[in-house]
């Protein structure tokens, strides 16, 4: 493995030679903005992505996942290795690593943070990570510098569960974790002084409300870096604000620029890189709960009604009109970027209001005179697709399927909630008919799915939480998804979830519609920058990021 | 000057109320190839110079503007050419078309919440500043409790217990209903200051000992003091009311896409790709700005010309 | 007059329990919960999402919550946010101290504004003036102060003369970092106070002006400093109390848009935040703090009224 990390210092070292790439340079404060205030600093409990972003900078995990290469990378861990099984993990730490406060780092560390990730009273989300098939996974010292993970069955990602989880200082958490408080610790008024990571940055100040400012970790176990001394996110609720404070020179960088802004940069000399389609879906489901007493509903069960509406969607429209061009059409959930997991073969189409009528007819649908479509039984097919109104895309979305199935003679309402108020009607009253979603796919690997797709899972959003599998197909998938957790073999799991996206594409439970590329963009004096796909979309290598004075711009910024 | 006011109010209620007549195309009608397009081009003068009837060039062909091009529609250009006064939006949906269907509700709406609050605010507030007593401090601090509802959340509320689907009038009669109830206060506790102080002027303690009623005191005495008032209030309120639905929208409890409001195309105005790419807008947002300040101007005028009357 | 003071500050103290038992019930008939979002994650389990949902007590019913909330109350305890894990009072305390910073300025620069000019227009020396000064009020009046925001934060972006948001520089306050950082959104909430303050000002003013004592007191001979200062305004103030009374209970409410749209660290962007987000102590707390502001201030509008009016004064 230290082989793998040769190969990444050499890239770099190449990177930083290349032509036209300024030579590193130390110092300096690289700007950022976070769309909301991180809630907390304790790794434990962090549930946002503001506060995600912030501890990823303070802290460091043992096994990464590099974002570019997806594939694991040491941090603090120098090896590791596996037994034949699959069912046992020995790890071996780094010596002579210290916490941001000098404090040295040993197998105690490791073994608290599992305890306290693992500790129910710590209400870590991160905890059903460390539960394989209903038991936790057991971490054994062997010694200072050695420590083994024991899992009840094999598991298929198990290298991917250290990506994330922060290592702890015992030293500092020991005793709230003991008094039963530790979710309560490291919050945004706990002194600098009594939080310490192993990450290439460390707290330095925090202004309520304007920002956050993170300084040098001297401590850091990769020598000479962070070349940066100091990294600001400042507090900038949404995106046009994020633009004007971009535009006007105060920050460095912007993530998941939206599409609609990207004229507006280009336009002024500005730099925004498109890193290819997100694992974001976005997609359209019908209500298939039995609950929902809606009228009409019977439609939504009938598969040649979904294929319909499917087919009469216009996918190659929404790219263009909602994302400009900057977006992917999708057939099943999984981008066709996603290249270790998406299907071949597998291509949204055009839209087709003719096999759409097509599919209609077969199922007994009829249109009146005014082209107007009717069921079986005489009645208008007339529904409301439900949209968050917090997502402008999702919403203009709405409003061109709107309009695709009005071809089709369906006559079709958008209404747009707020989105905890649309959140409370899919997953807990169910009172809706259709609606629009957009959900991550983790880090695209199946298991980061299986709420979505077992029939028991809380987001198995058009029929959540089921007792039972309520159709055949469900059933089938439940199978699938239990299978593929446990297999090693990297193939055989593919097959398992190409499975799952035919039976996806045939059945439709959910419509996916589009995945919008990443757009980062960046001021000319941020070197060094990755953007990835993957979450954490651009701060990710902030160890070896570094800014320049940029040109031109000799005036202090602000 | 009046007559003109007067003019310019009723033909811009007209235009509004009569929307679907006048706009050259459905508030949701889709063109998705000439989206975001700038305004059309119309041209009055031939390729020689003269002055002509108007038209519009599409495909290098001229389609002459027609008047009437089918039953209860005013202006139209036939097929493959368009008339988009100002440009279209992301969808390919006529601007011109889309701020003529939100006029119509936003001056509904506005007028019709202006009404409501005004007339709840003067009811409470004559009755507290006259009456006095109990009934003044219970509606003083019943103003102040409606002043601090929690609107946002009594929206969220209503709505998550209404149907999914509203309608248009079920939109419509949750903006008046909350701009209403967050509007009276205000009015109510300017009225009752005037009640206040007007009735412990001498004259109508002087009235009072001739044997005067209530009635009579109020209507002859305090209510030309109030109407002024009142009509100033509405010159303030009315423009607020009218775009309550900008507040609305921007903090995501809009009625949203698809239909025209004016609070949601003025919010659109937000993003700085809207501002630099689309005219239309522009357009639109001055427009908006004529016709609340073409209202407001009106009620300000006629409180000016309330006092004229009663004090000249 | 002490007791009835008195009386007054008890009325308040019941409305207040009053509306945040309203605010309260809205907010739990409110659809959704804090953790929706994370409910979102795929990768979250229902269970986790249940127990987290215990910690805070959210699965317990409303009277129950809502008991304990004011028991804490009592103890001088606004209670914890959900969202931060942190006691509201910690979070509210910067964040109200920035949002007075920036109504206070609005304020004071709104009325010093609107009384100046509204006493000179209604003196009705210049007509000119005074239409010019009606017709921009008028058209400020008609223009939402989004649109006026967004204008100049699009000009601050583009031409970088200001900073298009924020409160401090990099390196922290300083008086003319402050200022420089001030100047766009109090600019906004001045423009869209001050209509509104002009015209009651003008119209105040040039109705006690027409009153006949103040005619028989030019026919008098009054000198004119002696016929405003003490006829003219004294007569012109008891809308104008009622008015600053409403102003000063706004001082936290009014800038949320504003603030916002600046990202002026103030109340304005958390309460939108907490709002969404189903954090409900610290929304109660932001509510209950703007409410005793709305009282506070409505209550100063009558204790100047009774100062400045005898007649009131004997009413009572």
């Amino acid at each position: 493995m230290s082989g793998n990390r040769l190969a990444l210092c050499l890239f770099l070292g190449l990177r930083a030679l290349a032509p036209g790439e300024a030579p590193v340079q130390r110092g300096g404060t690289l700007v950022a903005a976070l769309r909301a205030e991180p809630k907390t600093l304790n790794p434990l409990t962090s549930l946002d992505s503001p506060s995600r972003e912030v501890i990823g900078r303070m802290n460091a995990d043992l096994i990464s996942t590099d974002r570019v290469t997806q594939s694991p990378v040491p941090v603090l861990a120098e090896s590791w290795s596996v037994s034949a099984d699959g069912k046992h993990y020995t790890v071996n730490l780094r010596q002579h690593v210290r916490f941001s406060d000098g404090q040295p780092f040993d197998a105690d560390d490791v073994l608290f943070s599992f305890q306290a990730y693992l500790d129910e009273r710590s209400h870590s989300p991160q905890r059903d990570l460390l539960i394989i098939d209903g038991s936790p996974i057991q971490v054994r010292k062997l010694d200072s510098f050695r420590v083994r993970f024991d899992l009840p069955t094999p598991y298929a990602t198990a290298i991917r569960i250290f990506d994330g989880l922060a290592m702890l200082p015992k030293h500092l958490l020991e005793k709230s974790f003991e008094e039963g408080s530790v979710s309560k610790a490291w919050t945004l008024s706990t002194p600098n002084k009594d939080i310490a990571g192993l990450g290439p940055f460390r707290l330095k100040e925090y202004r309520p409300g304007d920002r956050l400012v993170l300084e040098r970790n001297p401590f850091y176990l990769k020598t000479g870096q962070p070349y940066l001394s100091e990294i600001a996110f400042l507090f900038v609720g949404d995106e046009d604000a994020q633009l004007a404070r971009f535009l006007s020179g105060e920050t460095d960088l912007m993530n998941r620029v939206s599409a609609r802004n990207v004229p507006v940069l280009r336009s002024r000399g500005m730099t925004v890189e498109d890193v290819g389609p997100s694992l974001e879906y976005n997609f359209l489901f019908f209500n298939l709960t039995s609950q929902a007493a809606m009228p009409g509903k019977e439609w939504f069960e009938k598969r040649a009604f979904r294929q319909a509406v499917s087919a009469a969607i216009d996918r190659q429209s929404i790219v263009k009109l909602v994302y400009f061009g900057l977006a992917t059409p999708l057939a099943t959930h999984v981008a066709p970027s996603n290249r270790r997991w998406a299907a071949p073969g597998m291509s949204a189409g055009t839209a087709s209001p003719a096999k759409a009528r097509e599919f209609l007819r077969s199922a007994g649908f009829k249109w009146d005179s005014e082209g107007l479509l009717m069921d079986g039984s005489g009645r208008q097919v007339e529904f409301t697709i439900l949209t968050s109104s917090s997502n402008a895309e999702r919403t203009s979305m709405a409003t061109l399927i709107q309009d695709d199935l009005k071809k089709i003679g369906m006559t079709v309402h958008v209404v747009s909630l707020e989105f905890r108020s649309m959140v409370d009607r899919i997953l807990k009253t169910h009172e809706y008919e259709a609606a629009i979603l957009g959900l991550g796919a983790g880090d695209g690997d199946p298991n980061s799915e299986m709420n979505v797709w077992l029939s028991s899972g809380s987001m198995h959003v058009w029929n959540p939480q089921q007792e039972k599998p309520a159709t055949p197909w469900e059933a089938e998938i439940d199978v699938l998804m239990h299978k593929q957790e446990v297999e090693i073999d990297f193939d055989a799991r593919r097959r398992l979830y190409l499975r799952l996206q035919q039976i996806e594409a045939e059945q439709l439970p959910i419509i996916s519609l589009v995945s919008p590329h990443v757009l980062v963009a960046r001021s000319a004096r941020v070197h060094n920058l990755r953007p990835s796909i993957l979450d954490h979309y651009t701060l990710w290598n902030a160890d070896e990021l570094f800014v320049t004075p940029a040109a031109g711009q000799s005036e202090p910024r602000r | 000057m009046n007559r003109l006011l007067t003019v310019a109010i009723i033909a811009a209620c007209v235009l509004f109320s009569l929307a679907p007549v006048f706009a050259p195309y459905d508030q949701n009608e889709q063109h998705r190839e000439e989206a975001n397009r700038p305004p059309t081009r119309v041209e009055f003068r031939t390729a020689a110079g003269a002055p002509g009837w108007p038209f519009v060039t599409a495909n290098g062909r001229q389609f002459p503007v027609r008047l009437f091009p089918r039953m209860r529609h005013v202006l139209g250009v036939p097929e493959p050419a368009h008339l988009f006064l100002f440009g279209t939006d992301e969808y390919g949906r006529d601007i011109f078309s889309r701020f003529l269907y939100g006029g119509r509700r936003s001056l509904l709406a506005g007028l019709l919440a202006a009404l409501v609050a005004i007339v709840i605010g003067f009811t409470a507030g004559a009755a507290a500043g006259f009456k006095g007593g109990w009934l003044d401090s219970a509606t003083m601090r019943c103003s102040e409790l409606f002043l601090s509802l929690p609107l946002v959340y009594l929206l969220l509320a209503i709505r998550a217990l209404m149907p999914l689907q509203v309608g248009e009038v079920g939109a419509i009669a949750l903006v008046v209903a909350a701009a209403a109830v967050a509007g009276w206060p205000r009015p109510a506790r300017l009225v009752r200051g005037v009640f206040l102080s007007a009735k412990e002027r001498p004259y109508i303690a002087v009235a009072r000992s001739l044997g005067a009623t209530d009635a009579y005191l109020i209507s002859r005495h305090i209510l030309p003091q109030v109407r002024r008032l009142l009509w100033t209030q509405a010159a303030t309120l009315l423009p607020q009311f009218m775009l309550v639905d900008v507040t609305l929208t921007f903090l995501g409890l809009g009625e949203g896409e698809p239909n025209a409001t004016w609070g949601g195309m003025l919010t659109s105005l937000r993003h700085f790709s809207v501002l630099e790419s689309h005219p239309g807008y522009w357009f639109e947002a001055s427009l908006i700005g004529v016709v609340l300040f073409l209202f407001q101007f009106a009620a300000d005028r006629h409180a000016r010309n309330v006092v004229r009357t009663t004090i000249g | 007059m002490l007791a009835r003071g008195l009386y007054r500050v008890f009325q308040s103290a019941g409305l207040l329990l009053l509306i945040s038992s309203l605010w309260f019930l809205a907010l739990s008939l409110a659809p959704g919960d804090y953790f929706d979002e994370a409910r979102l994650n795929p990768s979250t389990s229902a269970e986790t999402i249940a127990k987290l949902r215990d910690t805070y007590g959210l699965s317990q019913p409303l009277p129950i919550r809502y008991g304990r909330w004011l028991r804490s109350l009592a103890h001088g305890d606004l209670g914890e946010s959900i969202a931060y894990n942190q006691p509201v009072s910690k979070l509210l305390a910067p964040r109200i101290r920035n949002t007075l910073l920036l109504t206070g300025t609005a304020l004071t620069l709104s009325w010093t504004l609107a009384l100046a000019l509204g006493v000179w227009a209604a003196a009705g020396r210049n007509r000119l003036a005074d239409q010019a000064l009606r017709g921009i009020s008028g058209v400020l009046l008609a223009t939402p102060e989004l649109v006026v925001a967004t204008l100049l934060v699009y000009w601050a972006a583009t031409t970088g003369r200001l900073p298009a948001g924020g409160m401090m520089g990099e390196h922290g306050g300083g008086f003319r970092e402050l200022a420089i950082h001030l100047a766009l959104p109090a600019i906004v909430l001045t423009a869209m106070a001050f209509p509104v303050l002009f015209r009651h000002v003008r119209l105040a003013v040039s109705e006690s002006l027409h009153e006949p004592f103040i005619r028989a007191a030019v026919a008098l001979g009054i000198s004119p400093a002696r016929l405003w200062w003490q006829y003219i305004l004294p007569a012109a103030a008891n809308p104008l109390l009622s008015l600053f009374g409403l102003s000063l209970a706004t001082l936290l409410s009014s800038s949320l848009v504003v603030e916002v749209i600046f990202g002026w660290p103030g109340l304005g962007p958390l309460f939108l935040e907490s709002l969404f987000a189903r954090d409900t102590y610290l929304l109660l707390a932001a509510v209950v703090l703007s409410s005793l502001f709305l009282l506070a201030g409505n209550l100063c509008a009558d204790f100047l009224l009774l100062w400045n009016d005898p007649r009131i004064r004997k009413a009572g």
